[in-house]
């Protein structure tokens, strides 16, 4: 159980605040309602690229990190298909200097040539690291471009392509900016030693006057149903093939975007898991295997991945997984298995209310996505679901013609 | 209206509460140190046991041994150590470096007595089932594999070898063929020679009462996992540095370049070591470093980039790590041995000192915020045999340091025909 409070101010800046006093820190958490499925499709990677840029400076402040650095303050940020989320940490008493530099770069940024010149650069070195310059580094792309159709999600945050990166102008980011970094398209979430009062004053002291703007509503295009089995097969330098199966599932208000949740850990989550057991251990066909949801807001994939052991073949390896996806489809799962993943989540949503910065960060994503008490429901959702529940989610999800599969062979 | 051109008023001022651990032993002599912390109804327990690539005869032994304890004990199969684990919501996790064998467990106080239970046969009596190796072994190698086809991967490796000689533990010379030759007795003889109550330390953090006290000495105090007041030999090694300062392994294919740059340095407990940190902070331990600010923020060369000082029981050494753009590695290169050359020339601006004075105040609160970071800092003082002054040090050292000490300190320590650069990638 999280307790907070919340509160809107005038331009609509939603303010949530929670006291951790067994901390000496404060975390300020500042989440923008812009991630990469508000990007224009020719001009994609933008929201990624801008969260680098909000380091740059500010309208009244030249440098945003070393004021921070000077209150022992440290700070980070990441942009998701869905939000764009900044956070800062620093001793209690020194709680202002982080209100004006987070106010400060939500008023207006200090646009450079120079600045732009330097992050377009750093993207580009950052997207060799991540997906050009690894082994397996291009299947997350290649996974939701074969997913998706038409939502933004068939795009990484990244970006599509570099050359999208390469052309962005100055002129583009303004526009993004003004577009998007509003009060009112923002969650302030301030956690850890401070009490709600003060910290509700403080943050009116600093945000209050920031002007709301028109923000664009959203209205993106809906992934039409998929009626058609999809395969894609490439062929890379890689040591071992893998195969990816991908399924749409629920958007995240859904409930049963909890059940499909529980469905993963069953199948994955452990070394008790069935697939983990199964076909890593006892039938040795996988050296890596894993089913995970993606976490969108919007509706998600469901994927199951997995790099074969050498001399598996692939089409062998694909059956496997399918047999035990038509298990979890066909038999209901016995009430000990069932007890044993839900108390898995109840186990680390305790665990996680450890850390004041992820309570921080998980506060302003369940506000953002329409409802911060979800947070302290999510445990009644998970607790909910029954081994019946659990088999017609799975029929719903496990099924040929909703899935997509990138067979990753060895060049 | 406030006033943004103004800075708010800073106060950095504070006590950093390092919660002193108790310590006590168990009836057969294991020291337990005590973390009574946290609001949680939780616990994280720390086996450690002189059971690292040190202390084994050939590649693998001690990661191998350390991963495969959990795969089958005694009383329990691997399925069943993991049904009880993952029913419980808690964690086991198996970790071993170059000087230790890691047990660590998570989990909720109400738990404990189940879970202490398993943990004992897994550290205890581990069996080591032929099949569970043979699978393990295999998963093992297909990561293995992997993780050497990354230029980061093969720069680290090559980078330990230069440093330590391929002799030395603490460097990295596994080859595929390790993961095919390596026998079950190998584990066997390591397990029965290591993980026992003579080699064994523990660390208790979160919530604990005299319940929880008991739970380890009936578990963990017997005296029948002892050698008997038998010793095992701790074997010596001699550092063997590579004679060439500079090498370059070529990945025809690669996109970017991986960089490692570094030498020895005097360990924790040296004269020097906490105003090298602050140096080595300086050039590259933090986001408004000269490298980061150099490197990444000024040229875009790199998504990062950034250097510390890694320390072991028995050595420690200045790494400096990036990945670049193959088409601008020599320019990286030039800019990293530039802000060293600087280092060396000219003293640090006070306003630059100041700022990373309060820059590591503040990570030093927060390497004592909250059990798992108290925990780690512990771990941290008993692998090397000190005590919570050398933290006080550090603070001391933290704000008193001068330019002209640090300067000194650059002459002496960064001297670029004394430093070693290993590039894996193109050039």
């Amino acid at each position: 159980m999280i307790d907070y409070k919340k509160h809107i101010l005038k331009n609509g800046l939603r303010v949530i605040v929670h006291t951790d006093k067994t901390t000496p820190m404060i975390a300020v958490n500042v989440a923008y309602d812009v991630g990469s499925r508000d990007e224009n499709p020719q001009k994609t990677g933008f929201a990624h690229l801008f969260e680098h840029l909000m380091f740059g400076g500010s309208v009244n402040i030249p440098s945003y990190d070393t004021p921070l650095q000077n209150v022992g303050g440290d700070n980070n940020a990441f942009t998701t298909n869905d939000l764009t989320n900044y956070y800062l940490t620093l001793p209690s008493q020194n709680i202002e200097t982080g209100l004006w530099l987070e106010s400060d770069r939500m008023l207006g940024l200090a646009f450079s040539e120079k600045g732009l010149n330097v992050q377009r650069n750093v993207v580009i070195e950052e997207y060799k690291q991540r997906y050009l310059n690894q082994p397996y580094g291009d299947v997350y792309p290649l996974v939701k471009d074969l997913a998706y159709k038409v939502h933004p999600y068939r795009w990484p945050t990244i970006g599509k392509d570099i050359s999208h990166i390469e052309n962005a102008t100055l002129d583009d980011v303004k526009d993004f900016f003004y577009r998007y970094y509003a009060p009112n398209n923002a969650v302030l979430t301030i956690s850890g030693n401070i009490d709600s009062d003060e910290a509700f004053k403080l943050a009116t002291k600093w945000f209050g006057s920031i002007p709301r703007q028109d923000v664009p509503m959203r209205n993106l295009p809906v992934e039409p149903k998929q009626i058609d089995y999809r395969e894609k097969r490439v062929e890379r330098e890689v040591p071992y093939p893998g195969v990816y199966l991908s399924f749409h599932m629920h958007d995240k208000l859904s409930p049963d975007y909890y059940v499909t949740d529980l469905i993963s850990d069953i199948l994955s989550n452990g070394q008790s898991s069935r697939m983990y057991r199964n076909l890593v251990i006892d039938s040795g066909l996988f050296g890596e295997l894993d089913a995970y949801i993606s976490g969108d807001n919007d509706p998600g994939l469901f994927t199951v991945a997995g790099k074969l052991i050498n001399g598996v073949g692939i089409e062998n390896a694909q059956k496997k997984i399918w047999a035990e996806l038509d298990r979890i489809t066909n038999e209901r799962v016995n009430p000990v298995e069932l007890q044993k993943v839900i108390n898995k989540v109840e186990a680390n949503l305790i665990y996680s209310e450890i850390n004041y910065l992820n309570k921080a960060i998980s506060l302003s994503a369940f506000e953002l996505l329409g409802d911060v008490d979800l947070i302290n429901k999510q445990g009644d959702f998970y607790r909910g679901v029954d081994s019946d529940k659990l088999r017609d989610v799975a029929q719903q999800i496990f099924r040929k013609e909703n899935c997509s599969t990138l067979l990753y062979e060895k060049k | 209206m406030v006033n943004r051109k103004l800075a708010p008023g800073i106060n950095n001022v504070y006590e950093i509460d390092y919660l002193l651990p108790e310590k006590w032993k168990l009836d057969n002599g294991i020291d337990i140190w005590g973390i009574n912390a946290g609001s949680q109804e939780l616990v994280k327990i720390d086996f450690m046991f002189d059971a690292g690539s040190w202390h084994q005869s050939r590649n693998l032994v001690a990661g191998m041994t350390n991963a495969l304890m959990s795969q089958g004990t005694g009383k329990y199969s691997a399925q069943q150590i993991a049904e009880i684990f993952d029913f419980r919501g808690a964690y086991l996790q198996l970790s071993a470096d170059q000087q230790f064998g890691n047990v660590t467990i998570l989990t909720l106080n109400k738990y404990l007595p189940e879970i202490l239970d398993v943990t004992a046969d897994v550290i205890k009596n581990p069996t080591f089932p032929a099949k569970e190796v043979k699978t393990q072994l295999a998963k093992k190698k297909q990561h293995f594999t992997i993780e050497n086809n990354k230029v980061k991967t093969i720069a680290q490796k090559k980078f330990s070898v230069v440093m330590f000689g391929d002799e030395h533990p603490y460097s990295n010379t596994n080859v595929v063929v390790d993961y095919e030759t390596l026998t079950r007795d190998d584990l066997v003889c390591f397990h029965s020679e290591r993980y026992t109550s003579d080699n064994c330390r523990i660390i208790l953090a979160g919530c604990y009462d005299r319940q929880v006290k008991e739970l380890l000495q009936k578990y963990f105090g017997d005296s029948n996992w002892s050698r008997n007041g038998e010793k095992v030999q701790n074997p010596e090694y001699i550092i063997k540095p590579s004679m060439q300062m500079a090498h370059f392994f070529e990945k025809t294919d690669a996109l970017q370049s991986a960089i490692r740059i570094g030498r020895h340095l005097p360990n924790r407990a040296e004269p020097n070591f906490f105003g090298l940190n602050i140096l080595i902070t300086i050039l590259g331990g933090y986001f408004g470093s000269r490298l980061m600010m150099n490197v990444r923020e000024d040229k875009g060369y790199t998504y990062g980039i950034g250097a510390g000082i890694f320390t072991q029981p028995n050595a420690a050494y200045l790494n400096i790590i990036t990945e670049v753009g193959v088409n601008v590695c020599g320019a990286a290169l030039d800019e990293i041995y530039s802000e060293i050359d600087r280092l060396q020339n000219e003293p640090v601006p006070d306003e630059e000192l100041d700022i990373v004075r309060n820059y590591l105040l503040g990570e030093t609160l927060r390497s004592f915020d909250g059990i798992f970071a108290m925990s780690a800092s512990l771990k941290t003082l008993i692998e090397s045999s000190l005590d919570y002054s050398h933290y006080d040090s550090f603070v001391q050292a933290i704000r008193s340091v001068t330019p002209a000490e640090l300067q000194l300190l650059a002459q002496k320590y960064l001297n670029r025909e004394e430093l070693y650069q290993v590039v894996a990638g193109r050039v």
